[in-house]
């Protein structure tokens, strides 16, 4: 189980090539160290027999099967959902930093991967969105297997570059989106807060959950440079000139009170926010997204 | 604005090593590729700015502290410049540059006084410039760019000159003024001995003439300075038990008592190395002049080179004193006489003791050369001229010693003119026709040359003409004819004696006598004295009298070279007169030494008062005062510093 685990660690999965073969290691891996299956089966089409895990309830024990057999067995079901999901992915420029061997839009795939593995493996209905200043990708929600081939190939292509207008993106496909759903947002959410506050709104006025995962890295957090540099925009190529020592404690602080804002505001609107940095294991993101799972059953 | 020390200012550049600094290293910045400046601009903006403001403020701070501690070095100075002359005016600057005035910053004064005296002139006008040493003389110019660079330059001479040569040719340079007004400023010290000889010409010319005379007093009330006055060696008639020793003689110049270490070297210039030195405290009351004892004796033939110096003070050219002394195996002798007979039982008297004798006609004594001469023997010349009198007076004030016979025949004019013996000539000669005769009866047995004849009957000799002189003073004879009148004379303790009769048997039978031999000798032996001393002052012209034409080596304290004699009256004669600067001076086989005047150490002051009464104007600052900025700049660094290490905290 630990082997799985592993593949937790971004800078392990930075090593495969294959898309699919990273978000199926992502789940296994995150799977195995739940102690309760996340499964559960929501109509009474039944599908399989599987073992008894530790953790499932004593009465899913099909006791007939156990009276032929003297094995616990439990009866999985095909589960029937409504639940359309959307993973938002921003590509834009800013996503492409490193500080370190994972740039923030890897780890967003990395997630977005995982993600849609679990759903589908859910039989969840999964639609994928990428954009920049505006949509640039929109694959509609659908829950067969055969589509998660489509949604890895489509995130395993995705690269950075331009500007970025979330708010705008965000009013636009809230508008596109028609039945309401589990809005996913991978983005570094560089914009206006404002603006992309009020597009989150539109979602959630639109009557869709909305989960917001902040990725940054971890150097746009600490602001660890120790040397005067330039700085250079990798959205706007604008340049400026600063000695980071001396800015660090009034960067952290601006930055620290943005999030902090911006964690009470979602709040306020029934919005989950989750900031994280991009060398954070991937199982603590899934976990985030199986609590709104949860509830949004 | 002006710079005591200009050269400095090239150091200013390194003041740009900040800014370069600060360009390298923002050329130098490393360009990195940032996700969005979106949280960076967010940052306070106030705090940015003042972040760029404070980097700007940094860099001009660092750049002037380092301005402003480099512009110090250069010692910058503000003259405020208020007009001394309201119209264009002639100005003659005349400076003391004796090396009294190294005494603390007067010099420093001085010099910035007479840049500032220049400087105030207005358009138009010109400006003249002397040193009272005559080291630069600067004709009425309008270039006073090139005046006050060269002013810059200047340093204390070891001069220990009055002011007066220097005010006449100061008057010379006047008489080319064109401007209506015309000024003099003598800038000094108020050294006694300096402005004393020409109070009464300043005060008259103040009187008589248009110029406008002021005397800038740059010195110092109070003052504390010890000298070496002289070098000497004692006693000149040396035994078993009183051997000859080198004497320092020291003075304390001032009113509190003085304690220095006095240091003395003895060379043997044979050798050219160290035969003896030692140290010693001596401790000096108010204005004591002593004589320091070296416990060294001087008697082995040869050349010695004597240094002595003092342990620094306040005015350190009179602190070292050189010295030479040769001491002869036999004494050279020289005896100018009008004929041979007059001189030849001298003659025969001295060759029976250690002296080796030269005779010369009376005529050719130009072509004599008398350094040569420990002693030199004028019998009854009748013949000498002015020329060779003063020949003579430069022998003896070179340490040479005189023993003249003079006898009716003398004419005494030139004895008195140019030796200036301060003794009246006056007198008749005296026949006195055998059997009557005078003998020798009063003697001052004092006197070193004498004292060893009192016991010995001096009155045998009979005497039957002599010069019979009619003023005189008792206290310079040595012994008395019976009539009354002097014998034997040494005029003023200089190396001189009379004999005021001829040592021939057509006028006495004393060269016939016992005492006659002894006498001869002991005077010959006190003449020539055991140390020829050639010691010369600072400006003086050392005279030598090569054998031949050949070029001679002369090397002074700081360089090298070789000279040609001249050829005077048929006479190989080569004068030096480069003595600017106290030391050892090698001429051919010859050393002299040269010092600085010990007088000029006597920093006595003549008072303002004193000057006033003579209707001199005085003043201590010309114009307003100038202020030092070398403590401003000094400030100014360190304000800067504070304020960056200031804005570093913050």
């Amino acid at each position: 189980m630990e082997s799985y685990q592993q593949f937790l660690k971004p800078e392990v999965l930075a090593k495969l090539k294959q898309i699919d073969l990273k978000a199926r290691l992502v789940v296994e891996g995150f799977l195995a160290g739940l102690h309760r299956s996340p499964y559960k089966g929501f109509s009474q089409e039944f599908a399989e027999y599987r073992s008894y895990l530790p953790g499932d309830e004593i009465k899913r024990i099909d006791w007939k099967l156990y009276a032929k057999t003297d094995r616990f067995y439990i009866k999985e079901y095909e589960e029937e959902t409504n639940l359309k999901a959307y993973l938002l992915i921003d590509a834009s420029g800013s996503m492409r930093y490193a500080s370190g061997k994972i740039s923030k839009l890897d780890y967003a795939s990395y997630l977005a991967a995982g993600l849609s593995y679990l759903l589908i493996k859910q039989r969840d209905s999964v639609g994928l969105v990428t954009f920049t200043t505006t949509l640039d990708r929109y694959i509609p929600p659908r829950s067969n297997p055969a589509h998660l081939k489509v949604l890895l190939h489509a995130i395993d292509a995705l690269k950075a570059g331009g500007d970025t207008n979330l708010a705008n993106t965000f009013h636009k496909l809230a508008e596109k989106i028609k039945r309401r759903g589990l809005v996913i947002i991978l983005s570094d959410l560089f914009d206006n807060k404002e603006n992309v506050l009020s597009a989150l709104k539109h979602f959630r006025h639109r009557k869709h959950e909305v989960l917001v995962f902040h990725i940054l890295d971890k150097n746009e957090l600490d602001f660890t440079f120790s040397q005067p540099l330039i700085l250079k925009d990798l959205e706007t190529s604008k340049e400026i000139t600063l000695d980071p020592r001396v800015i660090r404690k009034q960067y952290q602080k601006t930055i620290n009170e943005y999030f902090a804002d911006f964690k009470i505001r979602c709040r306020e609107h029934m919005i989950d926010y989750n900031p994280i940095t991009s060398d954070t294991p991937l199982d603590r993101a899934l976990f985030e997204y199986l609590q709104k799972r949860s509830k949004y059953a | 604005m002006g710079f005591l020390a200009p050269s400095l200012l090239l150091l200013l550049s390194l003041a740009t090593i900040p800014v370069i600094i600060h360009l390298i290293q923002r050329i130098r910045l490393r360009k990195i590729s940032y996700s969005s400046l979106f949280f960076i601009t967010q940052t306070n903006r106030e705090t940015f700015s003042w972040l760029q403001v404070k980097e700007i403020l940094l860099l001009i701070f660092r750049t002037l502290f380092v301005f402003f501690l480099l512009f110090s070095l250069a010692r910058p100075y503000f003259v405020k410049k208020i007009y001394t002359s309201k119209s264009e005016a002639s100005r003659l600057i005349i400076l003391d540059d004796s090396y009294s005035m190294a005494y603390q910053n007067n010099f420093t004064r001085a010099k910035q006084t007479a840049l500032k005296l220049i400087q105030e002139l207005k358009k138009g006008s010109e400006a003249a410039f002397l040193t009272s040493s005559g080291s630069v003389k600067v004709n009425f110019t309008t270039d006073f760019f090139s005046l006050e660079k060269m002013i810059d330059t200047l340093r204390v001479s070891f001069s220990g000159r009055s002011l007066e040569p220097c005010f006449n040719k100061g008057l010379d340079i006047m008489s080319d003024a064109v401007q209506a007004q015309k000024d003099i400023y003598i800038i000094t010290d108020l050294q006694k001995r300096a402005l004393e000889p020409i109070l009464e010409r300043v005060n008259f010319i103040s009187q008589e003439s248009e110029y406008d005379i002021t005397v800038v007093d740059v010195g110092k009330e109070n003052h504390i300075n010890v000298g070496i006055e002289e070098v000497f060696v004692s006693p000149n008639f040396p035994g078993p038990d009183f051997p000859s020793r080198p004497y320092v003689k020291v003075k304390n110049y001032s009113n509190q008592t003085s304690r220095r270490m006095l240091f003395f070297s003895l060379k043997f210039s044979e050798k050219e190395s160290i035969i003896y030195s030692s140290q010693k405290e001596i401790v000096l009351n108010p204005y004591e002049v002593k004589a320091v004892i070296i416990e060294t004796e001087i008697s082995q033939p040869g050349k010695y080179l004597f240094e002595a110096s003092l342990s620094r003070d306040s005015l350190p050219a009179d602190d070292r004193y050189f010295y030479t002394v040769k001491i002869d195996e036999k004494k050279q002798v020289l005896l100018i006489r009008d004929n041979a007979q007059e001189s030849q039982y001298l003659a025969r008297a001295l060759q029976t003791g250690d002296f080796v004798i030269a005779q010369a006609d009376a005529r050719a004594l130009y072509q004599q050369n008398l350094r040569q001469y420990a002693v030199i023997g004028l019998i009854n010349p009748t013949r000498l001229s002015v020329l060779d009198f003063e020949r003579i007076g430069h022998y003896v004030s070179g340490g040479g010693g005189v023993f003249a016979v003079l006898s009716e025949e003398i004419q005494t004019s030139g004895w008195t003119d140019i030796l200036n013996l301060k003794f009246s000539a006056q007198g008749k000669p005296v026949v006195i026709s055998p059997p009557g005769f005078v003998s020798i009866q009063e003697v001052n047995y004092d006197n070193p040359i004498m004292v060893i004849f009192k016991d010995i009957n001096l009155s045998a000799a009979r005497f039957y003409a002599y010069w019979a002189l009619d003023n005189f003073s008792s206290s310079s004879v040595l012994a008395y004819f019976s009539s009354g009148k002097p014998f034997l004379m040494q005029p003023d303790n200089q190396k001189i004696i009379i004999a005021f009769t001829a040592f021939d048997v057509s006028k006495t039978d004393f060269v016939f006598k016992a005492t006659f031999l002894p006498l001869m000798h002991r005077i010959f032996t006190y003449l020539s004295s055991p140390v020829m001393q050639t010691d010369y002052l600072i400006n003086d012209t050392i005279r030598v009298q090569p054998a031949s034409a050949l070029a001679l080596r002369i090397r002074t304290p700081h360089t090298e070279f070789l000279q040609t004699p001249n050829i005077e009256n048929g006479q190989f004669i080569l004068k030096f007169s480069d003595t600017y600067e106290p030391g050892l001076y090698y001429i051919g086989d010859n050393v002299f030494s040269v010092n600085v005047h010990p007088a000029e150490g006597d920093l006595s002051r003549i008072t303002q008062g004193a000057l006033k009464q003579h209707n001199i104007k005085v003043v201590t600052e010309v114009g307003s005062k100038t202020t030092d900025f070398t403590r401003i700049s000094i400030l100014l660094a360190i304000l800067f510093l504070v304020l960056e290490l200031v804005l570093l905290i913050v």
